[in-house]
């Protein structure tokens, strides 16, 4: 009988090899392209958000996912991916081909605000590149480098007597010098820091302090253009208007169950959260250097309930949202 | 005849069961496919009312920190909790035991995505079969670019 089982495989056995492939790979293709392939299926995060919640890759190789909602309407975006945000209505199945260029770890998340703990419905990719060097760890962000505590209570008593109008500022601000504020130490210092400075510089001599607030306001503008800052407002419509406010006054929709750190909130975002930063509050923000902002969507807050973007956003991105919610405090045009 | 066709039978088997396993090596590994090692996690039911209510990574979290201080004291926490003391991943979970030896739970992790995506990954790599030593390269290489380090 063996002997005829060989028989059959050397006469039989690669035509059924190449049958079998074709009926499988034909049958898939009415959803899937070449290369790897795999399903994912969304709930909330309560109850048990995606599923697999986890998944290797390789460097090179494409990935289909083929994405289910079994809750009600999600998203979907691999962050720092180009081209994989999608829509997930409920029910109806949605493909996403990616292909990844470089190792290291990755994050797919729900895109929509689906429950009180939207941000938790998280999950990994190991992009693995079989023949290359592991990812390298990056350096420490700037917040750290700069010795800045994310943390530390911010305040100043040198504020403005009106919102400084970054128009209004043009003309002192472009006679200054033009390395008045570098990338750098915009990012390093607080306005009210940069604002103390230019008081005591001769060239804001016989200014008041309102116009010296508003060459602060312009010179800070400077660092942002129109278009990355109309990109950043839907950034931040997306992912922080519901704690934050569209307005940036701390009181979106989730902000009274933060505030009052309720056993739900407890649940949902934990034991310590507090009111969403105001951004509107100018002795806070005005003492708060553009790092820190970053540092704290680059982080998360440290167990107040606030996510951590670093793994969603590229560092670009996270720049253009820190430098967007100064629009909470200077008037700026925003396209 | 019955023999002979059998025999096809048999062989046509092996052919489909070679195909399938050459097609099934080439789809992404989800962790559970993975997961070859179990975890001990600690009961849901001797949790805190706010950890059973909590999502289900979370609960999952805390569980397993409950049940494995050996792993988890030996990975940092990169949220900067250093700064409230603690000193390990671990610490974000439980505080200490009290006088009848019971643990004393810290509800920080409830709040915190760093200090659960670093305690998901270690059971993700430990189902995988990475000693401990690996795990914590991999949240160093991981981590770090976010915030300072809780341990040495």
């Amino acid at each position: 009988m063996w002997r005829e089982v060989r028989l059959y495989l050397g006469y039989l056995g690669v035509p059924a090899l190449l049958a079998a492939g074709l009926l499988v790979t034909g049958f898939s293709n009415w959803w899937r392209t070449p290369g790897q392939m795999l399903e994912l299926r969304a709930r909330i995060a309560e109850a048990g958000g995606w599923s697999p919640a986890a998944f290797t890759a390789e460097v090179g190789v494409p990935v289909t996912l083929r994405l289910v909602a079994d809750d009600m309407d999600h998203g979907f975006a691999i962050g720092q991916v180009d081209g994989t945000r999608t829509v997930l209505p409920l029910g109806q199945a949605q493909t996403v081909t990616v292909t990844f260029a470089r190792p290291g770890r990755y994050m797919f998340y729900c895109t929509r605000w689906c429950s009180p703990a939207h941000w938790r419905m998280r999950g990994t990719i190991d992009v693995i590149d079989p023949g290359g060097a592991a990812p390298e760890a990056g350096e420490p962000p700037l917040y750290v480098q700069l010795g800045l505590d994310l943390d530390a209570p911010r305040a100043t008593d040198q504020l403005p007597a009106e919102r400084p109008d970054a128009a209004r500022g043009a003309a002192l601000g472009a006679s200054l010098p033009a390395d008045t504020l570098t990338t750098a130490a915009y990012r390093a210092s607080s306005p009210a820091q940069i604002w103390q400075a230019l008081r005591r510089a001769p060239a804001t001599q016989g200014h008041s302090d309102q116009a010296v607030w508003e060459a602060v306001a312009w010179l800070w503008q400077q660092q942002t253009t129109p278009a990355r800052l109309a990109e950043a407002r839907q950034l931040y419509a997306d992912n922080c208007a519901e704690c934050h406010g569209t307005t940036g006054a701390g009181n979106g929709p989730q902000a009274a169950a933060l505030a009052a750190n309720n056993h739900h909130a407890q649940a949902e975002f934990g034991a310590h959260t507090q009111a969403p930063t105001d951004f509107t509050d100018a002795a806070r923000l005005l003492a708060t250097p553009p790092a820190v902002l970053h540092g704290k969507l680059l982080r998360g807050g440290m167990g107040t309930g606030m996510p951590y973007f670093g793994p969603l956003f590229t560092d670009a991105e996270l720049w253009a949202l820190s430098d967007y919610l100064w629009t909470f405090q200077f008037e700026y045009a925003v396209e | 005849m019955l023999h002979r066709f059998s025999t096809k039978i048999l062989a046509l088997g092996a052919c489909l069961a070679v195909a399938g396993t050459l097609l099934t090596g080439c789809a992404p590994r989800s962790a559970d496919e993975a997961g070859e090692h179990d975890l001990h996690l600690a009961a849901l039911a001797a949790m805190p009312a706010e950890v059973q209510a909590a999502p289900v990574t979370v609960q999952d979290a805390y569980r397993f920190a409950a049940a494995n201080p050996d792993v988890l004291e030996q990975l940092p926490c990169y949220c900067g909790c250093g700064a409230m003391g603690h000193t390990s991943n671990y610490a974000c979970y439980v505080g200490g035991r009290d006088e009848s030896g019971a643990l004393q739970f810290d509800s920080h992790a409830l709040g915190c995505g760093i200090c659960v995506d670093i305690t998901l990954d270690a059971m993700r790599l430990l189902k995988e079969g990475r000693t401990v030593a690996e795990i914590r390269t991999y949240v160093d290489a991981t981590y770090a670019k976010y915030g300072p380090s809780n341990m040495p």
